[in-house]
């Protein structure tokens, strides 16, 4: 799960879509409006942001609308922080050994 | 969680010793061992780990009840200056850590940088990175 969410976050225009969602909802044709490639080409970055969950799409009629969901995101930043703690860990125990085998 | 560089993790400590003793530390199984996870509540680490650039390593932590097991490959080794290697757990796989040693006043910086996205494309655009997308999800919190 947290690699299909830092798979789909590792394009910049992924990230540029998600960031203009989570402005406001938006249709497909108004998400694709400022890229230049053609619709097929967002639909296929739409599919990806969808498989991670990071979107959820409803249909009405024959529009289709694109909304954010923030639930991957707050997965991705908690392991962040874990792995941030984690690293901090081992260089505070690293620097007890050196100093340490230093006295000795 | 607000981030001006664009990474999204990074950490660095300065220790008081030569660039020598640090980077024998950082690549010295036997001594990874006692630092890795050597923690105090019953924790230990076992470290196989063939420092050279191409070379692999496995790392396993042992909780009382659990491994937690942790392996990659050295991606590039400059004695006393660099260590750069990918990072696979069990919750990602093929992100890249990466060690530089600095002189700076007081000692040695040793800064550590997470990446989790290593595939992404150079460009860096700031306004567009993905550390944004975290700054927008800390916004709607």
């Amino acid at each position: 799960m947290l690699d299909s969410t830092l798979y789909a976050l590792s394009d910049s225009t992924r990230r540029s879509i998600l960031l203009s969602l989570a402005e406001k909802e938006q249709t497909v044709n108004e998400i694709a409006k400022p890229y230049e490639m053609s619709l097929a080409a967002v639909s296929k970055h739409l599919k990806v942001l969808e498989k991670a969950n990071l979107i959820t799409k409803t249909k009405e009629g024959r529009t289709i609308t694109c909304k954010m969901n923030y639930g991957p995101l707050t997965e991705v930043e908690a392991l962040i922080n874990e792995y941030k703690h984690f690293w901090e860990s081992r260089l505070t125990e690293l620097q007890q050994f050196i100093e340490q085998s230093k006295k000795d | 969680m607000s981030q001006s560089n664009e990474h999204a993790l990074e950490v660095s400590k300065i220790i008081d010793a030569d660039k020598a003793s640090i980077f024998k530390a950082l690549t010295d199984n036997n001594i990874m061992e006692k630092w890795f996870f050597a923690g105090p509540d019953g924790w230990s680490a076992t470290v196989e780990a063939d420092v050279k650039t191409g070379g692999s390593y496995k790392i396993d932590m042992h909780s009382q009840e659990e491994t937690y097991s942790h392996h990659g490959e050295y991606k590039e080794v400059i004695d006393n200056e660099k260590i750069v290697f990918t990072w696979n757990s069990q919750a990602v796989s093929d992100t890249v850590v990466t060690i530089t040693l600095t002189d700076v006043e007081g000692g040695i910086e040793v800064k550590l940088v997470h990446d989790f996205m290593p595939n992404e494309e150079m460009k860096t655009n700031h306004t567009n990175g993905w550390t944004a997308i975290l700054d927008r999800l800390a916004a709607n919190i």
